[in-house]
């Protein structure tokens, strides 16, 4: 065996030891209840989530209740009751469409105005007409801007054009062929989908904000474990600190990007089996550019979080100590949103500088279009920094983690004073 | 053969070590004893390379100990930890992959272990659900799973119940045996005595005795001849006549204490002797005044050997 080939076969039991403490990570996490439970919680909401805009629309009343008031035939040029009842049926009633959408009308005549105005008042009826004695009477409605109320109109004045069509002279065939005249055409151009794909971007920049500080805490929980049950000792007799933590990280980093990738196959898979949403390529390209950033994005928190975690000993404190990560990435997560469908300079200046650039490249990006130039800046400046803070809390770590009892200071752990016994 | 060299350690301002030098060769086990704080733990722990010293070094077989050696010695610490919420043949075995065995090597080691250790709990139990004493035993199974050459246990006995004190010993005899050298630190003064071919005592950071018992009993300096008979004359050799028998000797006694733990009707003496060379010249005295019923150096218990190392100025 050469000197070169010794050399690489000690670097693969190296990372054999890395391999076996992020399985460890994996299937202690998976054997626990408690983790399973949070995780299957996590991606039935983004189902829920990929399937709520299918109720929404679907829901937006297509389906209308009218009334008509009964009363003895009026003056001339007054549509009678029957006669706008019989309108709305044949427009709408049955099953007609509108843009589209399907459309039902149901007709319900009434005894007296007094009671028109009570039922739309409680919400029984969309809208109703009350045929007036000698104007065109009047539709009553609790929202003037309704369908409803819109559908009753065109009626009553279809009804009154034909009234006066018929007064001109014409006969029935000429009113007939005068109301329905040949109907434009409708041609669907598709819309740039906007809005669609503004929610699809709030949707990442809350599904990678939630992720990424669930999953640190987890790193954060998992490093004060070890110290809080003196097992670390045990561990660090056999194997060296960089390989704790570079498997602790590997291993509950596979779980955070196992999952998200589960979320977002399930989240794309039922809106597009529900057709909830049309889906645009940028949303899948949304989803691959999430879940590249949030490997990087994450690298860059959790060691951060696994440095700040080595400095303390009890699980009361991990919170507090976490707490200057966690702000980093609220801030993030807050500029994640103010980047979505935003063109200025600071957009451009807050999805390429890292670390807040983990939340916001992939809002912006799934929002709306991005240079390239930009995109590759900014994975490339996430990767540097990530890799750079590796290597700064892997400092940390291998100086405080055996430190018992009182927290270390972060400048004495930077040191290498608070043991320096590792190596 | 393990050796602690010239070992020196100060926590800021106190000093935990100062100087320590001792070894455990293999096969043998070596009891390390001092009060809480005389630095035990910390020679352990800069042994297993969880804390660097300031000066001196280890050596393993002669040569400073790298991190390969040092991930094949078994090691139990003072403060117990493993894994709360991991099942304990999974844990066990993961602990000796750690160490560098192989899968299904470390899975059947750590079912032998926790078998033999008596662990009273099913090999998928979480460690949390076992009483104290389990997780002793299951910490002592991490310690041996990998076959180490050395192990350096901290306080191993400490929370057994005296069953899990009788495994626990027959481990250690039975490892020895095998060749293994162990150091294990404890305050129970009459298991070292049982169990170590060799004992080291520490105090304030300071190593004030090691060798095996008799030589540790020599060191004493004060060994007592224990001398009891039953005189042939009722005035021959009675107390009352300030142990007549004795100057008949020509030894030169410094002192003379009775002791009167034999049967009624007997004497007994314990004397401290000015050269003990000059023990059988008391022997032939004791013979002409009457039967001799014991005869002999007395064995001081270790606790005081202890007592007295650590008070010596």
């Amino acid at each position: 065996m050469t000197a070169r080939e010794r050399v690489r076969a000690g670097r693969g039991e190296q990372w054999a030891t890395v391999r076996l403490v992020a399985r460890r990570e994996v299937v202690s996490r998976l054997q626990q209840r408690g983790y399973r439970i949070g995780a299957l919680v996590f991606i039935a909401v983004i189902a829920v989530v990929a399937i709520l805009p299918k109720f929404i629309h679907s829901s937006s009343g297509s389906s209308y209740d009218v009334g008509v008031v009964r009363t003895a035939a009026g003056a001339s040029g007054v549509p009678s009751a029957d006669q706008v009842a019989q309108t709305l049926r044949a427009t709408g009633g049955g099953t007609g469409t509108d843009q589209g959408q399907d459309i039902t009308v149901h007709v319900r005549m009434l005894d007296s105005a007094a009671q028109a105005r009570a039922d739309v008042r409680d919400g029984s009826l969309d809208a109703a007409y009350v045929p007036g004695e000698a104007a065109a009477g009047q539709v009553l409605t609790s929202d003037p801007a309704s369908k409803a109320a819109l559908l009753m109109q065109s009626a009553v004045r279809a009804l009154q054009v034909q009234d006066a069509l018929g007064a001109a002279g014409l006969s029935p065939e000429q009113i007939a062929a005068a109301l329905n005249p040949e109907p434009t055409a409708l041609t669907d151009v598709g819309s740039s989908d906007a809005s669609l794909r503004k929610g699809i971007a709030t949707i990442a920049n809350v599904v990678l904000f939630a992720q990424l500080l669930t999953f640190i805490s987890w790193v954060g929980m998992g490093v004060v474990e070890e110290k809080t049950s003196r097992v670390v000792e045990l561990v660090l007799s056999a194997i060296r600190p960089w390989q704790l933590l570079a498997g602790k990280l590997i291993g509950i980093g596979a779980l955070a990007i196992g999952q998200l990738a589960v979320a977002g196959i399930v989240g794309l898979a039922v809106a597009r089996a529900s057709g909830s949403v049309e889906l645009p390529t940028a949303a899948y390209w949304a989803v691959v550019i999430s879940f590249v950033w949030f490997i990087f994005g994450f690298a860059f928190f959790a060691s951060l979080a696994a440095a700040a975690a080595s400095l303390v000993s009890r699980q009361e404190e991990v919170s507090g100590v976490l707490m200057p990560v966690s702000a980093v990435l609220m801030i993030s997560y807050g500029l994640g949103f103010a980047a979505i469908g935003s063109t200025g300079t600071l957009a451009d200046v807050v999805s390429v500088v890292p670390p807040v650039s983990a939340l916001t490249m992939p809002s912006r990006a799934a929002a709306g279009e991005v240079p390239w130039w930009q995109i590759g800046l900014s994975l490339g400046l996430l990767v540097v920094s990530a890799i750079a803070v590796l290597f700064v809390a892997g400092r940390i770590y291998r100086a405080a983690v055996l430190h018992a009892g009182s927290r270390v200071s972060l400048r004495a752990a930077w040191r290498g004073e608070a043991v320096a016994a590792v190596r | 053969m393990l050796e602690f060299r010239q070992l020196r350690k100060s926590y800021g301002t106190v000093t935990a070590l100062q100087g320590v030098s001792f070894d455990v060769g293999d096969g043998e086990v070596v009891g390390f004893v001092g009060a809480n704080g005389a630095g035990k733990s910390t020679a352990m722990r800069i042994a297993m390379g969880v804390l660097a010293a300031d000066d001196g070094d280890v050596r393993w077989n002669g040569r400073p100990i790298g991190f390969g050696t040092r991930r094949q010695f078994g090691y139990m610490p003072e403060q117990r930890g493993l894994y709360p919420k991991m099942r304990i043949a999974e844990q066990v075995a993961y602990l000796g992959q750690l160490r560098g065995m192989s899968a299904s090597d470390a899975q059947a080691a750590a079912h032998r272990w926790l078998k033999r250790l008596q662990v009273a709990a099913e090999p998928d139990a979480l460690l949390q659900n076992l009483s104290l004493g389990n997780q002793q035993r299951v910490q002592l199974a991490a310690a041996l799973v990998h076959e180490p050459g050395l192990l350096i246990l901290d306080e191993p006995f400490s929370g057994l119940d005296p069953i899990g004190v009788d495994t626990m010993s027959e481990v250690l005899r039975e490892r020895a045996a095998a060749g293994v050298a162990v150091l294990f630190s404890s305050h129970q003064l009459e298991l070292v005595e049982q169990l170590c071919q060799r004992v080291t005592i520490i105090t304030g950071g300071r190593l004030v005795a090691t060798g095996t018992l008799a030589q540790l009993r020599a060191q004493a300096g004060r060994a007592l001849l224990e001398v009891h008979l039953a005189p042939s004359t009722p005035d021959g050799a009675s107390p009352g006549s300030g142990g007549g028998w004795l100057s008949g000797t020509g030894a030169q006694v410094e002192s003379a204490q009775p002791v009167d733990d034999g049967p009624p009707g007997t004497i007994g003496y314990a004397l401290r002797l000015e050269d003990p060379q000059q023990d059988q010249a008391v022997l032939a005295a004791a013979a002409r005044a009457g039967r001799v019923l014991h005869f002999g150096w007395q064995r001081l218990p270790l606790a005081q050997l202890y007592r007295d190392a650590v008070a010596a100025p």
